[in-house]
């Protein structure tokens, strides 16, 4: 991991698109198409001795609690989660892979990583195409590359993103114009959290459009660019806001972090508020707690995963309240660590 | 072929015109696309709109009568989702797709990894063409001997795929 760029990257992920040569694409996946699906990318992780190294989800045995849990660790879509009857999942055990089945194509295989690490997330999914394409016929056409069900992805079928905490740009009002520019670049720019003109938590999400005529390197390398851009324009304003206005942006975190370590209740749109100056003041070397834990926390402290840890699909008040008890709980450790 | 306006002459004049970033093609025998061309200098506006139309409804039904002979799915069908049926999907809808792709992509040609069997191929190709390279150096060296070598490979080599 590139630990030079935590303080404005999140994570970064990258996922291929995959079809079976000879099954009907998901417009026309009927249910013994789909268990064909999920069979044949069985058969081949086994052949490849990889099987014991994944645990196999399958949406029409989880409940929503389970479901969604994973959906915020970004290790499935809410796509697949939406395709309750036939999707599933592969996750390998590090949870850095997972190999999503039925969902829009038939294979989204993707890799995950916290901070900058797109070199080694695509080398890491391509060692893992090369060992499934040993036993299955992926649909591909020297013209336009790997088919996928919606045009939108044909080609390499790759999809290179970087999460960016970007509080400054935001706070300056330049995700605008940033939109426009990145959009002339044939990448996209979007909110992780809510759609709009405010990201909740000021993290967005930056990554390639198109997909065809252009080699996966060379995609990586457009988002690397872009995000680099990001990086120095929002490190800048921090800079700025933290020599010029020292009192007011300490002031805007530590309320942030008094709130996060004492209230007892939340709900998670004031809590990706408040997160965003946590992570702030961390990189401003303010607070005494570690990137790492900041962005565990990121994920522990919602919905799904507060439920989870509840042991009951608790709602309302109550999930609030076991929100901020989560969240005291990180917050007080030593050292932060999970 | 019959002119598409009058129907009744041979058509002998290709217009081809770009609507809406539509391409489309339309057949005139010399006498309507005379009058074509007169209404168009007298300002009858009527009559150029017919013409034109007419030309921008059949490249309509043209892009209708499209369907994948695997999976059945109809051009409408996937223009009213935006997705695909099967892999053979993007062969029969091969002209109309290639506008759509064009404007996601500004590409129309992939670069970038491909599968295993094509990967062998390619690997092959570049074997025989390196080959080919080495084979002609030595018979211009006059060096018979590695030339025999490199014939007997680059035979080895054309045979496992059946020809080059």
């Amino acid at each position: 991991m590139n630990t030079s760029k935590r303080d404005v990257v999140v994570s970064s992920r990258i996922r291929l698109a995959r079809n079976y040569e000879d099954l009907p694409f998901s417009p026309g996946e009927t249910a013994r198409s789909a268990e064909s699906c999920s069979q044949r990318t069985l058969e081949a992780l086994s052949a490849e001795n990889a099987q014991a190294d994944y645990i196999l989800y399958r949406m029409n045995e989880m409940d929503d609690v389970e479901r969604y849990y994973l959906a915020e660790k970004h290790l499935i879509s809410f796509d697949l989660i939406r395709k309750s009857e036939t999707g599933s999942a592969y996750i390998r055990k590090d949870e850095q892979v997972s190999i999503m089945m039925n969902e829009e194509d038939h294979l989204r295989i993707q890799a995950i990583a916290a901070g900058e690490d797109l070199s080694n997330s695509a080398l890491m999914i391509y060692r893992i195409e090369d060992a499934l394409q040993k036993h299955v016929r992926f649909a591909f056409d020297t013209k336009l590359g790997y088919l996928t069900a919606c045009p939108t992805n044909a080609g390499t079928g790759m999809r290179a993103s970087l999460m960016l905490h970007l509080p400054m740009l935001t706070a300056d009002k330049q995700m605008g114009i940033v939109n426009q520019t990145v959009a002339k670049l044939g990448l996209i720019i979007r909110g992780i959290y809510g759609e709009g003109s405010e990201a909740l938590g000021h993290l967005y999400q930056i990554s390639n459009q198109a997909t065809l005529g252009r080699t996966e390197e060379e995609i990586i390398r457009a988002v690397l660019t872009v995000g680099d851009k990001l990086i120095d324009m929002e490190r800048a304003l921090r800079l700025k806001a933290h020599t010029m206005e020292p009192v007011k942006t300490e002031d805007q975190i530590f309320r942030s972090y008094g709130l996060l370590k004492y209230s007892r209740s939340m709900p998670q749109k004031e809590f990706l508020s408040h997160w965003s100056n946590l992570r702030l003041g961390i990189s401003l070397g303010r607070l005494p707690v570690t990137m790492d834990s900041a962005d565990i926390l990121l994920e522990d402290a919602q919905d799904a995963h507060v439920m989870k840890w509840a042991g009951s699909p608790v709602t309302g008040d109550r999930l609030d309240e076991r929100r901020c008890a989560r969240i005291r709980r990180h917050l007080s450790r030593r050292n932060n660590g999970r | 072929m019959l002119c598409e306006e009058c129907k009744k002459n041979e058509a002998t004049i290709l217009l081809s015109l770009v609507i809406n970033g539509q391409n489309t093609q339309k057949h005139f025998c010399s006498e309507c696309m005379e009058k074509l061309k007169m209404s168009f200098v007298k300002g009858d506006i009527q009559t150029l709109h017919a013409a034109l139309f007419s030309a921008l409804i059949t490249a309509k039904e043209e892009k209708e009568k499209y369907q994948c002979t695997r999976c059945g799915m109809t051009y409408k069908q996937f223009k009213d989702t935006m997705k695909l049926g099967c892999a053979q999907c993007y062969q029969d809808f091969e002209e109309p797709l290639k506008p759509i792709l064009l404007r996601i992509h500004v590409n129309s040609q992939h670069r970038g990894r491909v599968p295993f069997m094509s990967r062998e191929e390619q690997e092959r190709m570049d074997a025989i063409s390196a080959l080919r390279n080495r084979l002609d150096e030595a018979v211009r060296d006059e060096n018979f001997e590695d030339a025999a070598v490199y014939r007997d490979q680059l035979k080895e080599l054309t045979k496992e795929g059946g020809g080059v």
